[in-house]
């Protein structure tokens, strides 16, 4: 089977996997108690009137089915609803934030990419010493920290106490900044806070894995081989190695995008960062339920979309893959 | 004559050397866990952190100095009276945070049973029939995988009404059992193939004695170092549901504490830091234990 | 020893330090291969040969450390060499093949590319050229259709072409000594005899020497000259191949001998060996093997026999025969 085929098959997959979320969406949200148009509606004082204006227009009185496929096709064309409590399409409302939520998470990942890796060899490799006792211990506390509990005890220190970092949001409202570069200065102040409790918890997670890989790939019989041949132990390492154990390393990291949402939801709301978690829990608070139910297929999209290229990555990498 | 005693003397010591390489007997099995346990500190460190909690949880309405929802001083910082100070209401933190470990210990174990039964009836459900049944269940597994967890909780956890602990608890635990259930499946049908369940086969065992007596035992390790391993989790996940503002207000659970703490706070750090400290005690005591469990048992578990 | 020497192991002494103790492997092992001589190194499970073998090329890892001895390899002794000397010999003139070929490739690499990584190690061949010389290499060994082979990964290898391969890597730089650690042990029998021809090839046209390590003595007996055995960390006998068959003198070669089922000969049982092979952690005071000897006397139990010449080129470790030679 070449790529082309496998990357087609995987494509094809993907369809009714997305079609099976939106009916799981749907039907948990029609679950949801009370009803619907009052929902829809808005919880303050509505008449009745009102009420039947909004059935008819959600179609609430048709049967189930016929709401379901209304409602997917409207998906289908871009089309996620419209929050009666925001006034907004719920598009609208999800579009602005979702480069702050992107920005966040990629600062996060490329940084704890590198220091777990990084720190994950040198611990495999240097086995049973104490640098591999201690960042192992480290590791593990950082994994069994709550993010939530430290990023309060951060701004605490950093932000109340210290006065070095500011407490949330992106940027410092009502100022006017000297130059777009200073601008962008007291942009990254407001980043590093929440980007480093995520890198936290998101480096202990993958330093483990690194490290266990590395570890177990080190005693396989072909780092034997690439040493009896005469190859320099850092060759070893690198490209014997490394490359093996970064395999599973690659698609772990990215089927866990939904696991590493979640953190930065909880994140994004404590720090006020204005991205898409925030806007979940907000919206969860005041039982939106239209513009949750878009929110969460668009976040199924982008998960679905993650673990489409996770798989194609692994195939192009590993070469036994492609042989299924 | 003495030559050929001492020969006889030395061959029976030796005799017995080599009787320990034999295969050993169950008892000698769990006594090597437990030794190899002892040994690992770390392990040793995390059980005592979750006996004292335990304990303490246990023991709070003898030790809890006041009644958790008794209200008295408001912010008063930590002092011979209180020893962990009071909130915004005046309720006395130590004797909130000793009965919010009941609440902890409680939602890390019931999800962990859940996602154990369910876990469990789904993956040897697919394991056992595979085919088209197998395929759908996986499919399931695998969807529900990889789909954010916070999301996921937070939609089901509003379509409640209630905001009970239980609800958290019960929806938890449906979400919880695609890893068991992979897991369960996959060790399933390793064990299927294995010789001696052939040989049961053979003898005439019904598939159900099959499961019950040669099977099971043997997923039980990995099951328990699971478990163990995802109670952290719970807790985890429990305390960012209610951090967040989705729990019930009067409840004394940790992360309800940080919620009304970050809700109220002015300077008041101690009714942050210290269900904080607890929190994360308790998740690293579980974690370093099933660490230990997890090398002591041998276990591989890919992923998490 | 003489010049007609290649190889020349001294009082060996290799431990692995483990929390249980130290695990005392190779404790004091003399070996010696010839010039396109063919040495075979046989014994049970765990009786150190591998440790031998890796000792040798210097590749033991922690916790196991070369303790003792000298290794003289072409009048140098390799225990005092450098690491960059070392690397140099690797693959250069001491070459491995190893016991599980599959696994003994990088699965991620193209089998043309590692052999290509070892001649370049080497030797000095220009980038065109390399393909040609892999190539070559592979097809010397007997791999079908070799100029597409070389873009093939090892898992679209059989086991028999993966040893076929891993030999052309090792013998790729025309190495004086090459060492097969137990290379048919995980193959058919019908691919064996193949290796094993192959070996017999190779060894006429490269003039290498070669030291085979295995458990099977009928593969020793097909392709070796000279033989040692070992028993627990210690070679107990050491001869060429037909003294060594024909006249035993070790109780353990013996022993062994007398295990292997035989058409030619009748017998109502096969003879075994009582008990197993002792841990090397707590090795058994004296003699090794002495504890499941039958013709052991109390000097066995208190000190260990030196090997001594008991007839030409063959030596013997044993209070039997300390009196005689």
């Amino acid at each position: 089977m070449t790529l082309r085929t496998f990357v087609i098959r995987r494509l094809i997959v993907v369809v009714p996997t997305l079609f099976l979320i939106s009916i799981a969406i749907f039907s948990i949200l029609h679950l949801a108690p009370g009803d619907p148009a009052q929902a829809i509606a808005g919880r303050h004082g509505v008449s009745r009137e009102v009420l039947e204006l909004v059935r008819v227009e959600y179609g609430l009185d048709q049967p189930i089915y016929v709401q379901y496929f209304r409602w997917l096709g409207k998906v289908l064309q871009g089309d996620f609803g419209f929050s009666y409590l925001n006034r907004a399409p719920v598009m609208n409302l999800i579009r602005p934030r979702i480069p702050y939520t992107v920005e966040l998470m990629l600062v996060a990942e490329a940084v704890s990419v590198v220091i777990a890796i990084i720190l994950g060899v040198i611990a495999a490799v240097k086995h049973y010493s104490i640098l591999d006792a201690v960042s192992s211990l480290g590791a593990l506390v950082g994994y069994a920290t709550p993010n939530f509990w430290v990023s309060l005890m951060a701004i605490i220190f950093f932000s109340s106490w210290l006065g070095w970092l500011p407490k949330g949001g992106v940027g410092t409202i009502g100022v006017t900044f000297p130059s777009p570069f200073h601008a962008f200065l007291d942009h990254l102040s407001h980043l590093v806070l929440p980007t480093s409790i995520l890198v936290l918890g998101w480096t202990a997670y993958l330093f483990r894995m690194v490290r266990s890989s590395m570890l177990e790939v080190l005693g396989q019989d072909y780092i034997v081989t690439a040493r009896a041949k005469g190859l320099k132990e850092r060759v070893v390492i690198y490209k014997h190695a490394l490359r093996n154990a970064l395999l599973p390393v690659v698609t772990y990291e990215a089927y866990s995008m939904g696991f590493l949402l979640s953190g930065a939801a909880v994140i994004e709301s404590i720090f006020s960062w204005p991205g898409l978690g925030q806007f979940m829990v907000e919206i969860a608070h005041k039982r939106d339920y239209p513009t949750l139910m878009g929110l969460t297929m668009i976040i199924a999209v982008m998960v679905l979309i993650a673990n489409l290229c996770a798989d194609i990555a692994y195939a192009i990498v590993d070469p036994r893959i492609k042989y299924e | 004559m003495e030559q050929r005693l001492m020969t006889s003397h030395s061959r029976a010591k030796s005799k017995e050397k080599n009787e320990e390489l034999y295969e050993p007997s169950k008892a000698t099995r769990l006594f090597i866990v437990w030794r190899k346990l002892k040994t690992s500190k770390m392990a040793l460190a995390g059980f005592g952190i979750i006996l004292l909690v335990s304990l303490l949880a246990l023991l709070a309405p003898v030790i809890a100095p006041y009644d958790p929802n008794a209200i008295g001083r408001v912010r008063v910082p930590p002092s011979t009276m209180h020893w962990l100070g009071t909130d915004a209401m005046g309720r006395d933190m130590f004797s909130l945070i000793l009965y919010g470990a009941r609440i902890s210990l409680y939602v890390g174990v019931a999800a962990v049973l859940l996602e154990i039964l369910f876990g469990l009836a789904i993956g040897m459900t697919s394991g056992y029939f595979g085919g088209i049944v197998d395929e759908i269940l996986m499919r399931l597994t695998d969807l529900i995988m990889t789909l954010p967890t916070l999301p996921l909780l937070l939609v089901t956890v509003i379509l409640f009404e209630q905001r009970d602990v239980n609800v958290i608890v019960l929806v938890m635990g449906i979400f919880g059992w695609p890893f068991m259930a992979r897991i369960v499946r996959s060790e399933f049908l390793a064990l299927r193939e294995t010789t001696f369940v052939e040989a049961a086969r053979s003898m005439g065992a019904t598939p159900w004695r099959i499961i019950t007596r040669h099977i099971l035992p043997n997923i039980l390790s990995t099951i328990i170092v699971i478990g163990t391993m995802d109670i952290p989790w719970y807790i985890f996940w429990e305390a960012t549901l209610t951090f967040l503002g989705f729990g019930d207000p009067s409840s004394p659970s940790w992360g309800v504490l940080l919620w009304r703490g970050y809700i109220h706070f002015r300077m008041e750090w101690w009714i942050i830091t210290f269900p904080g400290l607890a929190l994360f005690f308790t998740s690293l005591g579980f974690n370093l234990f099933g660490d230990g469990l997890r090398d002591a048992l041998d276990v591989t578990t890919r992923g998490r | 020893m003489s010049e007609s020497l290649l190889l020349n192991i001294n009082n060996l002494k290799t431990h692995f330090v483990l929390a249980e103790g130290v695990v005392q492997a190779v404790d004091g092992v003399h070996l010696a291969i010839g010039k396109e001589e063919v040495l075979g190194l046989v014994g049970e499970s765990g009786c150190g040969k591998s440790t031998v073998a890796l000792s040798i090329l210097r590749l033991i890892r922690p916790p196991g450390k070369i303790v003792g001895g000298e290794i003289w390899f072409e009048g140098e002794d390799l225990l005092r060499k450098s690491e960059g000397e070392m690397r140099e010999i690797r693959g250069g003139k001491i070459s491995m093949v190893f016991q599980n070929p599959t696994s003994s490739m990088n699965p991620v690499y193209t089998v043309g590319s590692q052999i290509a990584e070892a001649i370049k190690l080497h030797q000095d061949v220009q980038k065109r050229q390399m393909k040609e010389k892999v190539v070559e290499i592979l097809h010397k060994v007997g791999i079908p259709d070799p100029s597409k082979r070389t873009e093939d990964y090892p898992h679209e290898y059989s086991g028999g072409m993966c040893q076929r391969a891993m030999m052309a890597m090792a013998l790729s730089c025309n190495p004086k000594l090459l060492i097969a650690d137990e290379p048919t042990t995980n193959l058919d029998v019908t691919i064996q005899a193949q290796i094993l021809d192959l070996m017999r090839t190779l060894r006429k046209d490269f003039g290498a020497s070669i030291l085979l390590i295995g458990h099977n003595l009928g593969v020793i007996d097909e392709f070796c000259d000279k033989v040692a055995v070992m028993y627990a960390g210690k070679v107990v006998e050491y001869s060429d191949i037909t003294t060594i068959f024909k006249k035993p003198k070790h109780p353990y070669t013996q022993a062994l001998l007398e295990s292997i089922p035989r058409l030619d000969v009748e017998k109502e049982r096969l003879r075994i060996i009582p008990g197993t092979v002792p841990r090397l952690i707590d090795p058994p005071a004296g003699c090794r093997f002495h504890p499941r000897c039958e013709y052991a006397m109390a000097v066995c139990g208190e000190q260990e026999p030196t090997p001594v010449e008991v007839g030409r080129g063959h030596t013997v470790a044993c209070f039997l025969h300390t009196s005689e030679g």
